[in-house]
């Protein structure tokens, strides 16, 4: 008896979804054509092909963003706990964020941050 | 509850994905995905070990193991990054002026 | 105070990365002189601890007198690849092509490394030797694929870095078996919990794997000479001296003081290992032409002979090791101080372009046929006094079969070890060769690296030292309480 509601709803979103579809099938006007294909369709014709490179900058953000991305992870037990840890974690965690800092101001003055 | 041996296979069968991913792929990316999937392995069989023994050790490697693997990543793709604006390839049977 | 050194060192490092920021180029000279002074200074503090022991964190870092002597070694090798470098980084190569740039980043990348190598043997939990370990090792990464323009050194920083990540995966996984057989990461509880299973083997077989990459063990070797030809000289010399012996750190804590105790069936492990290290590199060294490729398979064969300090009845082997360590770093980087300086005067590597060597500069022709000679093994030099110990810690554990290899394989390498005096003594002198100009840094370096490569062997003050210090030390104690 329990599982009867997940059938139930398993049903309802197979019938939902189908009949959606079948819907738009009956009602929408057909109007095919070269432009409807395209991946990416909005309207305008694609140019080129898709396969080009992305800018070198886009790189440098997801290398700094991986870094900072997966340090925060060590923040989130600390901050947790933070009323038990006392002091002596409070300068420790600020000791961790101020090495994350003199990355993140080296990778500044080093013009990784500008978008070029 | 699933017993422990199964995570670990799982670990042990990933863990294996990942040493043939590297010897037998040929893009330097994909080589390295394979090496994050090692890792990952890895991140697993602590996570099973952890949950058996009733110990936080376990979880609290894994936090370092996860930091280590993505500072060896962002070395890697450097690397690779600035292979790539000299060579233009990632194939890495193409990498052979190193020879005996 | 226990951690001062490493704190000194990694604070020195960062230091010299906000100041690479904001001085101008012509005053970076001073970056130089900081990094060396900061290695000095934590060199000045290990040494002024001696005779101290304590614990930090739980007894999770340790300060004992083996810890001690290998710190020396790191921050040795360390000062070493500052002056090593000094030339290439200030742009005052004859040869342009063998410069380097961006010496901030360069120093304060060797000094992390420096630091984890530092943290790595006084790790007492497999968590921080994991993490102090890939901290000795990313910088390395990094280092190798330093001159980004050159092909060849992004090709050896590209297979540097992937062997690398493939082999602490493979270390990681062991370490994780481990931390399921025994429940605890704290290497004392697991000394005391560990026994005999089928997981172990493979635990001790994963991390042999993992951790014989750093040590260039033969099976595991196959990176060596590419990444040691590709990458800038002053790295293949740090790579060869302090990533070994960090390689060395790590299997003493894991193989002698937790499982070592219990357990001596390592010895015929490292025994088959050393073999096989020390013929294949001995064999494949004979036909190289590249000198740094050359200094690989050197290295591999020296590799060999480290390991066997790891055989046998307990006390007597870590001390013969240690100074096997010491000078077989002496002597190496005798050699690579020459190779560097003949590169950055004339940015030739071939064995072949050091013909006539000893007619236009015989004084440093001399250093490098006394380091040569060291490395090979004939005596008085350190390199015959140390082998001479390793041996005998081999042939009283019963391996006198490996004694006998070892012996051989000395005899091969005299062979290909001579090539090289052969050309700078016997060859004709090339035509274009003129007396070339040693900068004083270099010159400075090859006396103190020459000096130490002849004098450790002669002076039985150091081995008896290490010997006395090691001793007092109660590392033993947590064999005996294993053994038990």
């Amino acid at each position: 008896m329990d599982y009867f509601v997940v059938l139930l709803l398993f049903g309802l979103a197979i019938g939902l979804v189908s009949s959606a579809l079948w819907i738009s099938f009956l009602l929408a006007p057909r109007n095919p054509g070269g432009i409807k294909n395209e991946p990416y369709e909005c309207g305008e014709q694609t140019i080129g092909s898709s396969w080009v490179h992305f800018n070198v900058g886009y790189y440098l953000f997801a290398l700094i963003f991986l870094i900072f991305d997966v340090e925060a992870a060590f923040l989130f037990p600390w901050a947790v706990v933070f009323r038990e840890v006392g002091f002596v974690a409070f300068i420790e965690a600020g000791l961790f964020i101020l090495v994350l800092l003199t990355g993140l101001a080296y990778a500044w003055k080093k013009g990784v941050l500008e978008w070029v | 509850m699933i017993p422990t041996q199964h995570v670990l296979i799982l670990s042990a069968v990933l863990f294996t994905t990942g040493v043939l991913g590297v010897m037998l792929r040929r893009n330097v990316i994909v080589i390295f995905m394979s090496i994050e999937l090692m890792l990952n392995a890895v991140n697993l069989s602590f996570v099973a070990f952890a949950r058996a023994l009733d110990s936080m050790t376990g979880i609290i490697f894994i936090f370092f193991i996860i930091v280590v693997a993505a500072a060896e990543a962002v070395v890697g793709l450097s690397i690779i990054l600035s292979i790539y604006r000299n060579q233009k390839t990632l194939n890495v049977d193409e990498f052979n002026w190193l020879k005996w | 105070m226990l951690m001062l050194p490493e704190l000194i060192v990694i604070a020195a490092g960062f230091i010299i990365l906000l100041l690479d920021l904001f001085l101008a180029e012509e005053k970076k000279n001073i970056l130089g002189t900081l990094a060396f002074a900061g290695l000095l200074i934590a060199l000045g503090r290990t040494l002024f601890s001696f005779g101290q022991q304590g614990e930090l964190f739980g007894g999770r870092f340790v300060v004992d007198s083996v810890a001690i002597w290998f710190k020396i070694i790191f921050l040795l090798a360390g000062m070493t690849t500052v002056a090593l470098s000094w030339d290439r980084l200030t742009g005052k190569t004859t040869d342009i092509a063998s410069r380097m740039k961006h010496r901030g980043e360069f120093y304060t990348i060797l000094l992390f490394s420096t630091a984890g190598m530092m943290y790595l043997i006084s790790s007492r939990d497999l968590v921080t030797l994991y993490i102090s370990l890939e901290l000795s090792t990313i910088p390395l990464f990094v280092l190798v694929a330093w001159d980004r323009d050159n092909p060849l050194c992004g090709e050896a920083g590209l297979k540097y870095v992937i062997l690398g990540a493939l082999s602490s995966a493979v270390l990681l996984y062991g370490l994780g078996i481990l931390y399921g057989l025994s429940g605890s990461t704290d290497l004392a509880t697991i000394s005391q919990k560990i026994t005999h299973s089928p997981a172990l083997w493979l635990s001790v077989a994963m991390i042999t794997a993992g951790i014989g990459f750093k040590l260039t063990l033969v099976p595991f070797h196959m990176w060596a000479a590419d990444v040691y030809q590709g990458a800038p000289t002053p790295v293949t010399a740090h790579l060869s001296v302090a990533s070994k012996a960090a390689g060395m750190a790590f299997i003493f804590l894991l193989f002698y003081r937790v499982l070592g105790g219990a357990f001596q069936e390592w010895n015929i492990l490292f025994a088959v290992l050393a073999t096989i290290t020390m013929t294949l590199g001995n064999l494949v060294a004979i036909i190289q032409q590249n000198i740094k490729r050359f200094m690989a398979f050197s290295a591999i064969s020296q590799a060999g002979y480290l390991i066997m300090g790891f055989l046998g009845p307990f006390p007597e082997g870590l001390p013969s090791m240690l100074f096997y360590l010491y000078a077989y770093i002496f002597t190496n980087l005798v050699v690579f101080a020459v190779i560097i300086f003949y590169a950055n005067e004339t940015g030739r590597e071939n064995i072949d372009d050091y013909r006539g060597l000893s007619r236009t500069n015989p004084i440093i022709a001399g250093a490098m046929m006394l380091g040569l000679f060291s490395l090979a093994g004939i005596p008085p030099l350190s390199g015959f006094v140390g082998k001479f110990f390793l041996f005998s810690v081999a042939s009283k554990a019963g391996f006198h079969w490996l004694v006998g290899v070892a012996a051989i394989n000395s005899t091969i390498s005299l062979y290909y070890y001579l090539r090289i005096v052969r050309q700078m003594y016997i060859e004709p002198t090339m035509e274009d060769a003129t007396t070339l100009q040693i900068s004083p840094m270099l010159a400075g370096t090859i006396a103190i690296t020459t000096l130490g490569a002849v004098f450790f062997g002669i002076i039985p003050f150091f081995y008896e030292t290490i010997n006395q210090t090691v001793a007092a030390s109660d590392w033993w104690s947590v064999i005996t309480a294993t053994a038990r």
